[in-house]
């Protein structure tokens, strides 16, 4: 680069850099300016606030010095407390700001107040603001009190202010002077009133407002953990009340935080209000301002660089240009004239018009001899006309003619010349100057005659060589060929001369071959390559050729000596294919170019069971296994093609026809060439591999979420700690921790969200047990925690496992950030103890299982131990559960039926209430094993069971006239209603007995209600179109939304028992039952009432409307046979 | 025992006469009403949703007056409406100032030994106002609490109920108007106890107040007419009117005009 161009370039770079820097200064400047005057405006709005504020709280005690002007006028001060009472109560209901009003006696006594608790306090207005000064009528500020009024209330002070979110209210007085007798008015002032009006006005964490008294002391403030009534001392030395009485500053507090800070003193009273404005509140605007203003300007600057930097390159580069068009000029000049080589240019008419000083050196004659002349002159005689035609011939045709002539000296001397005249032409084309370059080849010529009288001799020689020497033409034909290049490609001598190069070379072909044959006669050296050359009778050998253009008789031709190679070349590829192949130690193929298998390895025969020569010369394709199809084979090829390799799994066949996967890898091999001479595959067989591999994954020790052990780890383990513990009778635990709800988060926020969970838990659980404590998580929500090495105590060892799980449980209650959610989870725990005697691992797991649910039925997040006992209760209820299986098909169960009758007390109907008479126990009820058989699905065929009884007897009933009219109610469970085929179950039963479906009448609870109504009324509707009725049973006690009543097809509201037993003792009660049955008038449901056991209450069911009852009152449960024998009796 | 059920009965005795004075006129009150062409209905003035009188306006809004209106229309005849109170209900119902008393009366058993009431319309559960700077009211549990102060318009349900549901709280019973909202506003009281539809509309307007609702149902209280006992035909007709406003839709279409209609009683 020239200095100027670098120049150029600093100028360039810096003014670039002048105007980024302006532009970033000025950008700079604007949001400087802008961020001040968002404090100032933030300063403002502060100061603005204060003002409101002051002169709101003013103007509250401003009324309240009126209202103490006035009170006392209607009467006298000295009138009985109750009157001065009813008077303060009627002026404090328009004072929401304050709490009380009271009268002080002489002797600061209450003598009457709106708040009769306070007569009789003494109270101390000494320490009062502002101070006591001649017998003014002045309104006086005292430090806060806690508590709501001076009856339950306490003075506050610096030393023991308020306490944060406390009650409190702050005592004011004024003096009064009736007549000559001066009194004291005391209220307490209600600053709740004042904080919740500056809170509506300052929003939620703009800021903060205090109000202080003139001794520093807080009054009021909106931070609800400011300790009221505590001293802040800055209030003198910072503002200087008495000279100043408003002011604003930026100030910064010791947690970093940044406040505008304002503050006005009342214009009346002694207190000053002090608003802090969070400086980041007032920013916020500015902030969005220049993130704008940043986004616009440096897009906008980095534009303006890419422009301009890319202008300044078109430029370089359009001057380099220049300069390099300048410079080739420069070149030419002085290659003219300092040429050795004799040049001439002459016009169209071939005329001359220049001449170089080499042309004076050589012709004799001067440039202004020469120019305007025709070179004609400069000719010999020597050359024939036809010469000359064949020259302008050839230059014409061409645009150059090169050619050795004879010409005359100025002096008269011969001299040689070997010139070239080019035809010049400007850019359309048109024929502009002829330029002839001549050089003096004078003294050439003469070595050249020399030398032939010398080669002639030497040709003799040259013939009987041993390496095959030939002399080409500049057409590549022979003009010479020694005896041995001859017998080379096996032809006569005779027949070889004239033979065109082509007729013989086998490598090159075409332009190629004229390339680098040209290139033998430009290169004006020794030249050495190697080719082909090919035989008369078609067999082709390697050779490596060495050549020299010369000059011979006047022409030029190339000298050309051709060496046989073949044997060497053999030999070389040779060695490549045994270097490839021995490389490694796996199966080795190797085939040719055409895929013919030309050597296997020892390995490849272990492999495959193919020995070498079952497959030397046959195509590896004998190895397929048919488990990959063309493209798989396609791909393979298209690799080997375009990248020399594949590598890549295979299955492939052995010889006895077992398939097995191996590692293949094909490589083709190259010649110098870059021709493909062999490709050789390498295979090894990883069926070991594949099977070691699938072991390791199973072996896999650690759950991959959180990278805790896993199940099969902690067994491991506690098998070990099992072992331990017996031999040191050192106890351990184990504890079973489960996710309260954990369920319900993975519903509400996805599992991505539960996962997070997981991950966080499983750390927190980390960090709170001991170093050689074993975290683990079997799954789901599931982690389990083994300690070891716990003391060998039991009672001490329960105490360490205690105090860890309590850390456990605290640390899983600490928040959860996740992603943006704040999520609270608590663990429930069960523990156990273990120490290695006689202890199955199964057995610890379900102990700890037993001892984590007793944790969850104890309320969750908490810790239990397992108590064999708890396994006993368990094991009862297991031994119920069996019983309960077996109790259907032993036929254990039976029905007992309640009566229903109607207000003449006529049977109507009948509830069917099941019963187990179990063989040990006796008659078990209905509570003790439905919520069992709801738990274990027992309850479905129970319940179709009932239900086919319950139709049996409706059938049964059909027969006698007594109770051919009677309704049965059926119990359905919600479990029951929701099986896909409850409608198809039902139908098959009544069509079964042969029964009138609107006898039967299915009892819902209210319970069942919840959840999915929707389905609930599509297959209340279907039973509906069947014919059968429907209860709603223990109606008041569920739900309370009524909305859905008018959706299902109920046609009966059972009052429960609980609202039925206190008729007459609980007056709600009573209402309620009011409102079931105004309900189920409206509704169009008849309504019957259960447990009704004494003649009061069925006649207060009577007296509100409801007319069907069930009950002792009229027939406990029971038996068919007793059924009928007390409908005969009613009878 | 029996000696002091009779000396009650000769008191009643004594303060009946001017009220068997009013029962001495044409027994059957609707042929009254009929016949005078205005039905007089009693309300309570205060009770926003329900019968509130914009003090500004002096405009009567909410539920009821909607309701009476109805019945006005239904029976042919004028409404006149009559301030009243909870405090005053019995006394003006039993007195003869009103012929029926239509403000949301929650059905209370002392209510139904003096009132004869119609089927519910309304049933809500109780809810608590307090100001937004009280920090020790946070959730319903922090009402009965040792040291607060709870207070109640007399002869509101709710001054039974939380007489009877309180426990270490103490209880203010107020009788002047809005003198729940100024002893809470004031700081005298921490909360006061209102209904469904008195906390909505109320909050809709105070800036000061903060709603606290029972985390669970509390009670809940029907509400209904009121009349005096043993007429029936009147009785029977304002039961109808009621069944008509429920079926037709008439009930429903106020309530969601008042926002109330998440307590309407089907």
């Amino acid at each position: 680069m020239t200095h100027k161009a670098l120049q150029l370039r600093q100028i360039f770079l810096a003014a670039l850099l002048l105007f980024v820097c302006g532009m970033f200064s000025i950008t700079a400047y604007t949001l400087w300016r802008l961020r001040a005057d968002a404090i100032h405006s933030g300063l403002d709005i502060s100061a603005m606030h204060t003002r409101s504020f002051e002169d709101f709280l003013t103007q509250n005690l401003h009324v309240t010095e009126l209202i103490a002007a006035n009170a006392l006028t209607g009467g006298d001060s000295r009138s009985a407390p109750r009157h001065l009472k009813n008077d303060f109560d009627a002026i404090l209901r328009h004072a929401p700001f304050l709490r009380s009003m009271s009268l002080l006696d002489e002797q600061n006594r209450i003598y009457a107040s709106s708040n009769q608790a306070n007569v009789g306090i003494a109270i101390s207005t000494r320490r009062y603001l502002p101070p006591v000064a001649g017998a003014q009528d002045i309104l006086r500020i005292g430090h806060p009190w806690a508590g709501r009024d001076f009856a339950d209330g306490r003075a506050s002070s610096a030393q023991s202010p308020v306490e944060a979110e406390a009650q409190y209210f702050i005592p004011v007085t004024r003096t009064l002077k009736i007549g000559d007798r001066v009194v004291t008015l005391l209220f307490a002032l209600n600053p709740d009133y004042f904080v919740n009006h500056i809170a509506q006005k300052l929003e939620n964490g703009e800021g903060s407002v205090e109000v202080l008294l003139y001794d520093g002391t807080l009054l009021m403030d909106t931070d609800p953990s400011k300790s009221i009534g505590a001293v802040h001392e800055f209030i003198e030395q910072d503002m200087r009340l008495a000279e100043i009485e408003s002011g604003k500053f930026e100030e910064m507090f010791g947690n970093g935080q940044h406040e505008l800070t304002s503050y006005r003193a009342s214009r009346l009273y002694p207190f000053v209000i002090v608003t802090h404005l969070h400086r980041e509140f007032a920013l916020r605007q500015w902030q969005t301002e220049s993130k704008t203003i940043l986004g616009v300007v440096i897009p906008a600057l980095l534009l303006i660089l890419l422009l301009s930097t890319a202008f300044y390159r078109r430029q370089q580069q359009i001057m380099a240009q220049r300069a390099e068009a300048e410079r080739l000029q420069r070149i030419n000049a002085t290659v003219f004239d300092s040429s050795s080589e004799s040049i001439l240019i002459t016009d169209l008419n071939a005329d001359i018009i220049s001449v170089n000083q080499a042309f004076t050196r050589i012709t004799g004659y001067r440039p202004d001899e020469v120019v305007g002349c025709n070179p004609r002159m400069l000719a010999s005689g020597k050359q024939s006309a036809d010469f000359y035609v064949q020259m302008w011939k050839t230059l014409l045709h061409n645009g150059v003619w090169h050619g050795e002539l004879v010409n005359r000296h100025k002096n008269g001397e011969l001299y040689d010349i070997h010139m070239s005249i080019t035809a010049s032409r400007d850019r359309m084309g048109r024929l502009q100057h002829y330029i002839g370059v001549a050089t003096d080849i004078t003294e050439r010529k003469q070595a050249e005659r020399a030398l032939r009288r010398e080669s002639e001799k030497n040709l003799a020689l040259l013939r009987n060589a041993s390496d095959g020497i030939h002399i080409l033409d500049t057409d590549g034909n022979i003009i010479e060929a020694s005896d041995s290049f001859c017998a080379m490609l096996g032809y006569a001598r005779e027949e070889m001369i004239g033979m065109n190069v082509a007729q013989w070379e086998a490598h090159f072909a075409g332009s190629e071959l004229i390339r680098v044959f040209k290139q033998q006669f430009e290169q004006k050296k020794r030249s050495e390559f190697e080719t082909c050359h090919r035989r008369k009778d078609g067999t082709v050998i390697d050779v490596e050729v060495s050549g020299f253009p010369l000059e011979l008789d006047g022409k030029l031709v190339v000298f050309n000596s051709s060496r046989d190679i073949s044997a060497r070349k053999q030999a070389e590829a040779e060695l490549r294919i045994a270097a490839s192949a021995f490389e490694t130690q796996d199966g080795i193929l190797i085939t040719d170019a055409d895929n013919t298998i030309l050597r296997v390895n020892r390995a490849f025969t272990d492999i495959t069971g193919y020995s070498a020569e079952d497959v030397i010369g046959k195509n590896p394709r004998i190895l397929k296994s048919g488990h990959h199809d063309a493209t798989f084979y396609k791909a393979m090829w298209a690799s080997i093609n375009s990248t020399g390799a594949w590598k890549g799994e295979i299955w492939n066949r052995r010889k006895n026809g077992a398939t097995y996967p191996e590692r293949l890898s094909i490589t083709a091999v190259k010649d110098p060439n870059g021709r493909v001479t062999n490709y050789v595959a390498s295979l090894a067989d990883i069926t070991m591999h594949k099977a070691a591999e699938e072991e390791i994954k199973s072996l896999a020790f650690y759950d991959p979420l959180t990278q805790l052990p896993n199940r099969r780890l902690l067994l491991d383990r506690l098998q070990q700690a099992l072992v331990s513990s017996t031999r040191s009778g050192k106890e351990g635990a184990l504890l079973f921790i489960d996710l309260d709800n954990f369920k319900t988060l993975n519903d509400t926020l996805g599992h991505d969200m539960g996962d997070l969970l997981l991950r966080q838990v499983a750390q927190r659980l980390g960090a709170c047990v001991r170093e050689g404590d074993t975290v683990a998580r079997l799954g789901g929500d599931e982690f389990v925690v083994m300690l070891e090495d716990l003391s060998i105590e039991a009672i001490e060892a329960a105490a360490q496992t205690e105090s860890i799980s309590e850390k456990v449980i605290e640390a899983l209650n600490v928040p959860y950030h996740l992603d943006t959610y704040e999520y609270h989870s608590t663990p429930s725990i069960g523990a156990t103890l273990f120490n290695g005697q006689q202890q199955e691992i199964d057995e610890l797991f379900k102990q700890a299982d037993i001892a984590m649910y007793q944790a969850k039925k104890a309320g969750r997040n908490t810790l239990r131990f397992f108590d064999p006992q708890m396994q006993e209760t368990l094991n009862i209820r297991a031994a119920l559960e069996s019983d309960l299986r077996k109790a259907l098909e032993r036929s254990q169960f039976v029905l007992y039926y309640q009566v229903q009758v109607d207000s003449s007390r006529r049977p109507f109907g009948a509830e069917a209430l099941i019963r187990w008479i179990h063989p040990e126990r006796g008659l078990v009820a209905p509570d003790q094993f439905i919520p069992l058989a709801e738990e274990s699905e027992l309850i479905l065929p129970i319940g179709l069971w009932v239900l086919d009884t319950a139709c049996a007897q409706l059938k049964n009933w059909e027969h006698d006239p007594l109770t051919r009219e009677l309704s049965l109610s059926v119990n359905v469970s919600a479990k029951q209603l929701h099986q896909t085929d409850f409608v198809a179950q039902v139908q098959t039963v009544i069509r079964h007995h042969a029964i009138r479906p609107n006898l039967l009448k299915l009892e819902m609870t209210e319970s069942m209600l919840q959840g999915n109504i929707e389905d609930t009324i599509v297959i209340m509707n279907a039973l509906k179109e069947i014919g059968v009725r429907f209860s709603l049973d223990d109606f008041g006690t569920g739900y309370s939304s009524l909305a859905y009543l008018t959706q299902l097809p109920l046609n009966q509201l059972k009052i429960d028992k609980s609202f039925v037993q206190h008729i007459g003792s609980k007056a709600s009660d009573s209402t309620i039952i009011q409102t079931i049955i105004g309900m189920a008038d409206n509704l169009g449901m008849e309504v019957i009432a259960e447990g009704v056991e004494t003649q009061e209450q069925r006649d207060f069911l009577e007296a509100n409307g409801c007319m069907l009852y069930q009950g002792y009152l009229f027939g406990k449960p029971v038996p068919v046979e007793e059924f009928e024998a007390l409908l005969g009796r009613g009878d | 025992m029996r000696k002091s059920t009779l000396l009650a009965m000769l008191a009643i005795a004594c303060v009946l006469p001017p009220s068997s004075f009013a029962q001495e006129q044409p027994a059957n009150r609707l042929e009254r009403i009929l016949a005078g062409k205005t039905v007089r209905v009693c309300i309570w003035p205060d009770y926003y949703s329900i019968t509130y009188r914009n003090p500004k306006t002096q405009q009567l809004s909410g539920i009821d007056i909607d309701m009476a209106t109805e019945l006005g229309k239904d029976l042919g005849v004028a409404v006149a409406f009559v301030d009243s109170s909870f405090a005053k209900l019995v006394d003006d119902v039993t007195s003869d100032r009103c012929d029926i008393a239509m403000f949301a009366i929650g059905i209370t058993p002392l209510r139904a030994k003096s009132l004869r009431f119609t089927q519910p319309h309304l049933a809500s559960d109780i809810y608590a106002i307090t100001t937004k700077t009280n920090r020790r009211i946070k959730g319903w549990d922090d009402i009965d609490k040792a040291g607060s102060v709870v207070a109640v318009a007399k002869g509101t349900l709710h001054e039974p109920v939380m007489k009877d549901k309180l426990k270490v709280a103490q209880l203010l019973v107020l009788d002047t108007p809005f003198a729940r909202e100024q002893e809470v506003q004031s700081g005298r009281a921490d909360v006061f106890m209102t209904d469904y539809p008195y906390s909505q509309r109320f909050l809709a307007n105070a800036d000061w107040a903060r709603l606290v609702s029972p985390s669970s149902t509390y009670h809940i209280t029907p509400y209904a007419y009121a009349m005096l006992p043993g007429d029936n035909a009147w009785h029977a007709r304002i039961e109808r009117f009621v069944a008509a406003i429920k079926r037709d839709g008439r009930l429903m279409a106020s309530a969601k005009r008042h926002k109330l209609d998440p307590i309407v009683v089907p």
